[in-house]
């Protein structure tokens, strides 16, 4: 913060960083998913380091957000609440926050209700996008609805990636199919939507200006506010641009782990400078790998290290704070994301692979969220997270989708469980269990 | 005094260590350099979540400054 006070370009020059090695790095990684396998052993690990190195110094600029406002350290977060509750204006947190620009994903989700009323407007399709399942829906389409087919297959191709984050899986047809439903079963009407979206655009910035100048505030809080705006959008924009090569990466990973006869879990486990001496050599410590696939421990101190098996253990053991033991609760408390009340059952969401629990109007319960879960997000009550600031991807997403959320509970996930039955109170951020 | 232990800063659904650990390269690397101070971050990657822990006093030293002076 002292560097943003003393140099207002340095959050800038950080922004432009991040864009432009972003962009790099998705640009560089573009070619892998059709040439990964004519690649020779050399040039594997040749894109392979480039990758890392890359990933590295865009980490490098990226992680000054995450250190301004990275879950426990939510100071962009607090300094913007101090300014407007000393105006009380508690209330213009979101409007302020919202960017000029869209995220990718949100590019996406405008994508899609344009793709609507060509499919709304035929009420057999309506029909079978409410009943059907998107594997049948798939088989129909493509035989008897070429047209739209062809939409999806487009929209799929053009953000397969969007929601991979690290390790996928990538949206396929089925999976924007299943967003499509989603869209039709709630109703969606797309021109009322893309209207609300292209007027909020056209006065975001003039309501900004408008409440900046009713608030007394000096230069600096002024600043502040300019900076917590475009934060939001870098924050996520980052990781967007990771996420695109992430998804362009497995192609290449997919090869390295068929020439060196490993799973795509093991070689995701492999180090740079053993996938280097793999490539060349064809050695490979399977037992190393699979010992990491249990527990390992990675990290400077200050020289890098890492651990696996007995030593992992007894490190985290020794070396790390017992966690305060959780007495049992029957309310929790966190930050308000997004306003709103709602009951439901707990549905605990981490991975990808759990969303075959969720059912619409559920609470979804996760230690934080990633664009990875959408499809259960879009269908949850609720959300309560045990991270997370005002600027996590649980709050920007349920802001946009209307949600109650509470964020920042730190012990929801240990204290609640599938099937309990609560009401979220996401206007005090309070959890109650019922 | 007591040797100082790791604390939670965060926790996340993530399965592996690629590319997750070029983040923890990138705090012990180009970040010490450019905040001036060491600010690693040591991860435990178990039952397909990262945790991230932090020395409290190291990363006192980068952030705090940075943000109160």
């Amino acid at each position: 913060m002292a560097k943003i006070k003393s140099n207002s370009k340095f959050l800038e020059n950080v922004y432009k960083e991040i864009e432009k090695l972003g962009k790099q790095q998705a640009a560089a990684t573009k070619p892998f998913v059709k040439r990964a396998h004519a690649y020779s052993n050399q040039e594997l690990n040749f894109h392979y380091q480039n990758f890392i190195a890359s990933n590295t110094e865009l980490y490098s600029f990226g992680l000054i957000l995450s250190l301004l406002d990275f879950q426990e350290t939510t100071f962009i977060s607090d300094e913007l609440h101090a300014i407007l509750k000393k105006n009380k204006a508690d209330k213009y947190f979101n409007i302020l926050t919202s960017s000029w620009r869209d995220t990718f994903n949100k590019q996406q989700e405008i994508a899609i209700l344009k793709m609507l009323p060509p499919i709304t407007k035929n009420k057999k399709l309506v029909s079978l996008f409410k009943k059907e399942d998107s594997a049948k829906l798939e088989i129909y389409l493509k035989k008897r609805e070429k047209k739209i087919w062809k939409i999806i297959s487009d929209h799929t191709r053009r953000y397969v990636w969007v929601h991979y984050v690290y390790e996928g899986p990538a949206g396929d047809e089925a999976y924007f199919i299943d967003i499509l439903k989603d869209y039709i079963r709630r109703g969606i009407n797309s021109a009322k939507e893309l209207a609300k979206y292209k007027e909020a655009k056209k006065t975001l910035r003039i309501k900004q200006e408008e409440i900046i100048r009713r608030l007394e505030i000096n230069n600096y809080e002024k600043n502040i506010i300019g900076v917590a705006r475009d934060f939001v959008f870098f924050k996520a924009y980052r990781r967007e641009l990771q996420t695109w090569s992430y998804y362009q990466m497995e192609f290449l990973l997919k090869e390295i782990a068929k020439r060196l006869h490993l799973s795509m879990k093991q070689a995701r486990m492999m180090l740079p400078e053993e996938v280097r001496l793999a490539l060349r050599t064809g050695k490979v410590n399977y037992n190393l790998l699979n010992e990491r696939l249990k527990l390992v421990v990675y990290g400077y101190k200050p020289e890098r290290f890492y651990l696996v098996g007995k030593p992992a253990d007894d490190f985290t053991k020794k070396e790390i704070k017992a966690e305060e033991k959780i007495k049992k609760v029957n309310k929790l408390s966190g930050e308000v994301a997004s306003p709103g009340k709602a009951k439901g059952e707990v549905v605990i969401i981490n991975a990808p692979e759990d969303m075959k629990k969720m059912k619409a109007g559920n609470i979804l319960v996760s230690f934080s969220t990633n664009p990875n879960l959408m499809p259960a997000i879009r269908q949850a009550a609720a959300i309560v997270t045990d991270e997370g600031g005002l600027t996590c991807h649980a709050a920007i997403v349920s802001r946009e989708l209307g949600i109650p959320c509470v964020v920042g509970t730190k012990i929801a996930t240990q204290v609640l469980k599938d099937g309990d039955k609560v009401e979220v109170d996401a206007e005090r951020g309070v959890v109650r269990k019922l | 005094m007591p040797k100082e232990k790791l604390e939670k800063i965060a926790r996340e659904y993530v399965v592996s260590l690629f590319p997750v650990a070029t983040m923890i390269d990138a705090f012990a690397g180009p970040m010490e350099k450019r905040v001036g101070a060491r600010c690693s971050v040591i991860i435990v990657l178990e039952n397909n979540a990262v945790t991230y822990y932090v020395w409290p006093s190291d990363w006192a030293r980068p952030i705090k400054p940075w943000w109160q002076k």
